[in-house]
């Protein structure tokens, strides 16, 4: 018996009883809605997490003074230079100071923090500039009195008057307002960018911070990117070396080297854990599915024990009828599962049309449902199959 | 000979006890004989004929079947002598409620693995030859009961099998379809098929060119062929 007369069979069988073949579908319809949707919030949550953090840019590493330790060396504008000029895979560099400054204009005055930087940090954290501009590299030679405010700051201070080419005392010292930016999401190392004072790092150095050390300039961080062929890992080791060379460690570092991709890589272990909680859970479903086709399908055999019988009676083997109920769990499973996909990737659809979190559906999850939910039908169908292959044909034909 | 029963004996396991149906049968049936087994309810008449049509294997005792000894067989070669040597017919037809007329005659070929077109032809056959060419797409609940009786005769003839086994064919038809269908068996048997047909009704058992009659499990007489 050919292999597309079974299915026809089958087919004809489930199409006979519609509402009940769908009623039976209808937990594998759910279960594997499911998975697919359970998966594709979870790979939208990555991906979420991976957009966030890209703008911190996961190429860039942050060296910086341990400031745990006592009797080590500061870091400094030579360190800086020597990490840019030593190392193979820097691209760029940026040096960094920060401070606490206390600005006033006219008769309002508030709380900020000083952030001494150059261009290079605002291209490579791509600070969004929502007002007038940023300082120039002329600017930061020139050591000017310009200064680019957080937003926070700047609505506070302002409110609804343009803070472009406002006056203002900070630390006492008079600084001309040129731009307005926002939060990058640098959070662990720029904390207070949204009411932040980016000044030129001269002008910083000059004005507000006493900053020399035996060995010259002290500064606060120093951010270096990793040119694009170069892997993050690689920069860090190569970072931490120098450092330790140059301020002759011999047991404990007095400085730190971090980079985003370790925390990026945190949480993406989270939100894969997560994926796979929610898969899981949505498993129980698929089981409760194919436990609803066996029982159908074992109520299908009793009805159909009569047909079974004479079946057997014009020869039909116990393979033969076994094969045939397994074929119509089977494509019960399938179908429903085919259904089951659809309504999940609709619904993903719909839950990334309404929120930022936007799922994502994969082949491969596409292709674990269906097989999944044919496996399921295999399973749970041959239970019910083989008691109706052994079913007696006597018996079978006897029954009323 | 098609059939031969030698000391055929069927027992089953009934409230503990063992209960002897058939107490030994001796019975041989010549190919293209009409035989009608009759036999008051209780005589083992349905148990010889599961025997017959290999639904049932003896306690003990030979059973050669066209050649074959199928007494000792296994399920499976079982199921495949059903499909090649008996054209089962049933009191209630027992058609395929969801298939029309001509997939139910082209059942049996299906499991003898028969291909498509063939069955679908062979089956056609078999309708015409009831006379039921003008019935081919009809499924079983727009036939008669005494249509629905012939598409199930045409598919007991579908594999050319070695002997028609009928069990109360008229059991569930009024007395003039009744009557069709065993003229119907008349024709058969003149074209030399071997019919064995089980039944109480006298009339049914007249038709037959030879009666087997049947009392607690063992023959009463065999009648020889009558003479009419």
């Amino acid at each position: 018996m050919d292999a597309l007369e079974n299915l026809r069979v089958a087919a004809v069988t489930l199409w006979a009883n519609r509402l009940r073949t769908f009623l039976t579908m209808l937990g594998l319809i759910i279960g594997i809605g499911s998975v697919i949707l359970m998966i594709a919030l979870g790979i939208g949550a990555q991906n979420y997490v991976k957009e966030q953090f890209r703008s911190l840019g996961t190429n860039i590493v942050v060296i910086g003074e341990d400031e745990g330790r006592r009797g080590g060396r500061p870091l400094t504008m030579a360190d800086a230079e020597a990490l840019r000029t030593q190392i193979p895979t820097v691209q760029n560099m940026a040096p960094f100071i920060a401070n606490d400054g206390r600005v006033v204009w006219k008769s309002k005055n508030a709380d900020g923090r000083i952030y001494g930087i150059t261009p290079a940090l605002v291209k490579m954290l791509g600070f969004p500039v929502l007002k007038g501009r940023f300082f120039t590299e002329d600017e930061v030679t020139n050591r000017a009195r310009v200064v680019v405010v957080g937003q926070e700051l700047s609505n506070e201070l302002f409110g609804a008057d343009d803070p472009i080419g406002q006056q203002i005392l900070i630390n006492g010292q008079n600084m001309t307002v040129i731009g307005v930016t926002k939060q990058v999401a640098f959070k662990g190392y720029l904390g207070f960018v949204e009411r932040g004072l980016m000044m030129p790092l001269s002008t910083v150095q000059e004005r507000f911070i006493a900053s020399n050390s035996p060995f010259g300039m002290r500064l606060g961080l120093v951010f270096l990117e990793a040119k694009p062929d170069a892997s993050v890992d690689e920069l860090t080791f190569q970072a931490t070396n120098l450092m330790r060379q140059r301020h002759q460690v011999i047991a404990q570092d007095d400085f730190f080297v971090g980079n985003a991709q370790q925390t990026l890589d945190i949480f993406n272990t989270i939100t894969a854990g997560l994926t796979v909680v929610l898969a899981l859970t949505a498993t129980i479903s698929l089981v409760v599915g194919g436990i609803n086709i066996m029982n159908i399908m074992l109520v299908s055999v009793t009805e159909r024990t009569r047909e079974i019988g004479l079946r057997k009676a014009l020869g039909a083997s116990e393979e033969v009828i076994l094969l045939q109920f397994i074929i119509e769990a089977v494509l019960i499973s399938i179908v429903g599962g085919l259904i089951g996909t659809a309504m999940g990737i609709v619904l993903a659809q719909a839950i990334g049309a309404i929120s930022p979190l936007k799922p994502e559906v994969t082949s491969w999850s596409i292709v674990l449902a269906a097989g999944v939910s044919g496996a399921v039908g295999l399973f749970f169908g041959v239970f019910p199959a083989r008691q109706a292959a052994r079913l007696d044909p006597i018996i079978a034909l006897r029954t009323e | 000979m098609v059939i031969s029963l030698e000391q055929i004996r069927k027992s089953y396991r009934l409230a503990g006890a063992d209960v002897e149906v058939l107490k030994g049968i001796d019975l041989e049936i010549k190919r293209g004989e009409y035989a009608a087994i009759m036999g008051p309810s209780g005589s083992g008449k349905s148990t010889l004929m599961n025997i017959i049509g290999c639904l049932d294997r003896p306690t003990s005792g030979a059973y050669v079947l066209n050649g074959q000894n199928v007494a000792s067989m296994e399920k499976k070669a079982l199921a495949q002598v059903r499909n090649r040597e008996i054209g089962f017919i049933f009191q209630q037809f027992n058609l395929l409620a969801r298939s029309d007329a001509l997939e139910n005659v082209a059942l049996p070929a299906l499991y003898a693995g028969m291909n498509a077109k063939d069955r679908k032809i062979r089956a056609t056959e078999m309708l015409e030859r009831v006379g039921l060419a003008d019935r081919l797409h009809n499924l079983p609940s727009q036939l008669s009961g005494g249509q629905q009786q012939r598409v199930a005769i045409a598919r007991a003839l579908m594999n050319r099998p070695s002997i028609l086994l009928a069990d109360e064919p008229t059991g569930a038809l009024d007395t003039k379809t009744g009557q069709e269908v065993l003229n119907l068996f008349e024709e058969l048997h003149r074209e030399g098929l071997t019919l064995i047909v089980i039944t109480h009704d006298t009339e049914v058992g007249d038709r037959a060119k030879r009666l087997i009659k049947l009392r607690d499990g063992l023959l009463e007489q065999a009648i020889p062929e009558k003479v009419r």
